[in-house]
């Protein structure tokens, strides 16, 4: 896949992880109760910065430019 | 017990302090950057340190308290998505300023399309929502060490013996000394928040006991909206979406892109960035969310030391006060970091641009220096007597530097930008910012976001009128930079 596609996929990704925090659709469920007391939607946010900080690692790992790199053709030249 | 845990945490800071002196600090690379060849661990925990102020130990359990638990949300994963943040911003400000020797955020937006306007926008945003909130930090800290020594130290002299031996180990050692201290701080932020929920959970009778009792009490508290309905779903979304905007954009943050040895320092920054927020965010919430257990009745902005009074009431008097000198950390990390980008920039941006172009690396560190002490007497000055139109600036800093946002990303990423356009959006943002706070633009067309959504609205749509829309896009030109090595 071209770098511009898993760009767009990274995107995405990160784009999805921002919509799923915008949680309406259960703001009037009542208050369950997960561990230590805490209320369950809390919880669901814990999880979603895990898998945040999990994408980036991945990110990191694989799509991130390495040192010597160049940044890609968008920077404007000096 | 207190002044020995007190003395010691100074002492250990100037300790440092020398210790970051002593490497060297002959260069403005070196003074300012440490050198650009800070190590990933160091890189991790400067950004949290600085990032995370007294107001996350303080202002959070407040508004804990006032609002409950859906406060940790916007906070955690807002400022859990500075992670991505870095991806966007940060690595490629690395790049340009290891390539180019960008020393300072005005100086790189700049030079890469080549406008002095340009630059001196930047510059003037950066240091009007920077200034006051650094003048305002001696007040906290002189507060937090009144608290300490049970008023024996009166609030005002310990503003200035903390600021003293801050601008001691900046003066020293610059952005090496600073970032050692962080080091330090940042631990002391992470692991003293946690002794902090783990003794009063304790003294309440457990997490889950304390968590059922306050549910009992105030079960608003644990609402998705927050208690009196706090959030509705366009302010939820407005305070997703502002420490993504804001924080990269502090001039202390910025800086701190130029600083790592290599991109893995980003890299790890950048993944753990979301794990501490998770974890740590919850601490102060959970202690403001308890405090109604044992001070129901708290009204207003006293609620603010809800923290203090818990560990007064519940824990140790030795334990509460080595929480209470995280807190000082957490202050004292911010507040140097702040000094230090003040001074970096009013050196090579207004300095030795526009008044002695042929400055010596050596004279531009010992101007960095001596700004260090200039502007934390002006930061004392203010504190003994703060103006009030200083803390309506600060109450808008977080929203007048996002308003930088979409102007940096597009001078990193868009080729058709343009100064103009930049400078446009930036004025046209800030414009809006006044606009909103004194009244000029009814409230109404907030749409119910809070201000930053139509801002940010106004700056990308302005931003995006002026681009180079036609024709082939040149070559930007490159101001001509101070020496730095």
């Amino acid at each position: 896949m071209s770098p511009r596609g898993r760009r767009a996929i990274w995107s995405a990704i990160f784009l999805a992880l921002f919509v799923l925090s915008l949680d309406y659709w259960r703001w009037d469920e009542r208050v369950r109760f997960g561990p230590l007391g805490l209320p369950s939607w809390s919880l669901y946010f814990v999880a979603l910065l895990v898998l945040l900080s999990g994408a980036i690692a991945v990110f990191a790992r694989t799509d991130w430019e390495g040192d010597g790199e160049e940044p890609p053709a968008s920077e404007p030249a000096p | 017990m207190n002044y020995v845990i007190i003395s010691l945490y100074l002492a250990g800071m100037v300790a440092l302090g020398v210790a970051g002196y002593q490497y060297g600090t002959k260069t403005p690379d070196d003074y300012f950057l440490a050198g650009r060849r800070v190590g990933a661990l160091v890189t991790f925990f400067t950004l949290i340190a600085t990032n995370f102020s007294a107001f996350f130990f303080l202002g959070f359990a407040g508004a804990g308290y006032r609002i409950g638990y859906s406060y940790y949300v916007p906070m955690a994963f807002g400022t859990g998505l500075v992670g991505v943040a870095i991806i966007l911003i940060g690595d490629r400000v690395w790049r340009l300023g290891k390539r180019h020797g960008y020393i300072t955020p005005p100086e790189l937006v700049g030079d890469r399309l080549g406008s002095v306007p340009l630059k001196i926008v930047f510059l003037t945003v950066m240091v009007v929502f920077t200034l006051p909130y650094l003048a305002l930090q001696p007040i906290g800290a002189g507060y937090l060490l009144a608290q300490l020594s049970g008023g024996a130290i009166p609030e005002f002299a310990g503003a200035v013996l903390l600021t003293v031996i801050m601008v001691a180990y900046v003066f020293l050692g610059g952005m090496r000394s600073v970032a050692l201290t962080d080091v330090v701080q940042g631990a002391m932020i992470l692991t003293l928040m946690l002794l902090a929920v783990l003794v009063i959970g304790h003294a309440l009778g457990g997490i889950g006991e304390a968590n059922r009792r306050v549910f009992a009490l105030e079960p608003s508290l644990f609402s998705r909206a927050g208690r009196g309905d706090f959030y509705n779903a366009r302010t939820w979304f407005s305070y997703m979406i502002l420490w993504f905007l804001a924080v990269p954009m502090f001039p202390q943050v910025f800086m701190r892109f130029f600083i790592p040895k290599s991109s893995l320092s980003l890299k790890v920054s950048a993944s753990l960035y979301p794990l501490v927020t998770a974890g740590l965010f919850f601490g102060p919430v959970i202690i403001g969310v308890w405090g109604h257990l044992v001070f129901p009745d708290l009204a207003g902005t006293t609620s603010d030391q809800i923290l203090p009074m818990m560990m007064a009431d519940l824990a140790p008097p030795w334990v509460s006060a080595f929480v209470m000198v995280g807190a000082l950390a957490a202050f004292m990390s911010t507040m140097d970091s702040q000094l230090l980008a003040l001074s970096s920039m009013i050196t090579r941006d207004v300095y030795v641009s526009f008044f002695n172009r042929d400055a010596s690396v050596e004279l531009q560190v010992r101007v960095g220096r001596w700004l260090v002490v200039i502007l934390s007497l002006i930061g004392l000055a203010i504190a003994y007597q703060p103006p009030d139109t200083f803390f309506a600036i600060v109450t808008e800093a977080f929203t007048g530097l996002a308003v930088l946002f979409p102007a940096t990303l597009a001078v990193l990423y868009w080729r058709r930008v343009t100064a103009a356009g930049c400078i446009a959006s930036i004025l046209a943002g800030e414009g809006a910012l006044l606009g909103f706070r004194v009244g000029w633009i009814p409230e109404a067309l907030g749409f119910g976001f809070l201000p930053l959504v139509p801002i940010i609205t106004l700056t990308t749509v302005t931003l995006l009128a002026l681009g180079r829309w036609r024709g082939a896009v040149p070559e930007p030109a490159v101001v001509g930079r101070p020496r730095i090595s």
